[in-house]
């Protein structure tokens, strides 16, 4: 009576540690995937911040918009030194 | 990543106050863009040679006129000497140099303190009125040698836009070399060769326009990558160069026996040595050198 009580006991107490086991597996998967997912995120934030910067500073010319007459007139303008320019140093009174 | 938002607001509000120790302004580094090319060095050099004989002219007139109705012109003078000293450091400057970004930089920087200066000295040894009359006899003085450097400025600005409107036709796509001829012999001006080259540009193809302004804008960042690295260089060892031009200029205060500019030098020196033992090294304050004012 008593092996056989002892037998069943036994038993559950295995079957609840298996289940405690695949719980504990599951949270373990569960947070891996939820620390992959985070550094996947910042990962592409990152990126897409960095790439913003530079193609705000490279003033980004290939967007595909049509330059307007003005846009390249300003162009050439800047490639030339207008021939009376000065340089400023301040006055002396 | 909170800390990092956290690290680039903070250095964004940092870059917003702006750097009161900046050596390169916003003007600056527009005329270092144009050194990227030949002729964009010596024009520099030549526009800054122009400008403290321009100044020094001014202020040597200003100082004959107070001598005239007997003020102490002491300062004064010894403040024009120095600028007689940048002035032969700028002549002497290679524009071919791989620094000439840096020593342009130095020597505009010497330049407008040393105006500065003037302007603050002799504003508080005159009245309003003495002040107002001598600035306004002094306004349009001009002379042989600013003429002279006028014209070899414009020539060598002519120059150096004839050979950008070389490299804007190979842009373009178009093989005749006109404009330039006729923009050299003067026969048109930059407003009417500009005119036309955007005439040009705009009666090509879309696909064609949007490639030459991709080109012509790639060229800008260039430019602007150029006088951005060059802007750091010029910053690196900014007071260390300072120290070493001001020294220089000591022992030919010396060797000339100008007793009030050697003490004046001595006392930058001993300002930024100050300065340097309280900052560490490389971040001294410049003593009187720091005023950029751009005249009233």
């Amino acid at each position: 009576m008593v092996q056989e009580r002892a037998t069943k006991v036994t038993t559950k107490v295995k079957e609840k540690v298996n289940d405690l086991e695949c719980v504990v597996k599951m949270d373990k998967k569960i947070l891996s995937i939820l620390v992959l997912l985070v550094v996947v995120i910042s990962a592409t934030v990152l990126f897409a911040t960095l790439k913003e910067t530079s193609q705000d500073d490279q003033q980004d010319f290939s967007t595909g918009e049509e330059p307007t007459e003005d846009d390249i007139s300003d162009e050439i303008d800047d490639s030339f030194i207008p021939e009376d320019e000065e340089l400023d140093i301040g006055d002396m009174i | 990543m909170i800390l990092m938002l956290l690290a680039s607001a903070s250095s964004l509000a940092v870059a917003d106050e702006g750097d009161p120790e900046d050596p390169v302004d916003e003007d600056t580094e527009k005329e270092i863009e144009k050194m990227n090319y030949s002729f964009g060095a010596q024009i520099r050099l030549l526009q800054l040679e122009k400008a403290i004989t321009k100044n020094l002219l001014k202020g040597e007139m200003a100082v004959s006129v107070l001598k005239g109705i007997e003020y102490n012109t002491t300062d004064l003078e010894a403040i024009l000497s120095e600028m007689h000293l940048v002035l032969d450091e700028v002549q002497a400057a290679d524009p071919e140099a791989n620094d000439s970004v840096e020593i342009f930089v130095d020597l505009k920087n010497d330049s407008r303190n040393l105006t500065t200066q003037f302007r603050v000295t002799i504003r508080a040894l005159l009245s309003d009125i003495t002040y107002k009359e001598i600035k306004a006899q002094i306004r349009n003085i001009t002379s042989d040698e600013l003429q002279n450097y006028s014209k070899k400025v414009r020539n060598l600005i002519k120059q150096f836009n004839a050979n950008q409107i070389y490299r804007l036709y190979g842009i373009i796509g178009n093989q005749s070399s006109d404009f330039v001829n006729e923009y050299l012999n003067g026969t048109i001006n930059l407003t009417q060769v500009r005119i036309q080259l955007s005439k040009i540009v705009n009666m090509k193809t879309k696909e064609k326009r949007r490639d030459i302004f991709t080109e012509l804008k790639k060229i800008k960042i260039r430019n602007k990558n150029f006088a951005n690295s060059g802007a750091k260089g010029a910053k690196t060892n900014f007071t260390e160069r300072h120290l070493e031009r001001l020294r220089s200029r000591l022992d030919k205060a010396n060797n000339s026996g100008n007793e009030k500019l050697m003490e004046k030098i001595e006392n930058r020196i001993q300002n930024i040595d100050d300065g340097n033992m309280g900052n560490g090294p490389g971040k001294g304050n410049q003593g009187n050198d720091k005023g950029k004012g751009k005249g009233k």
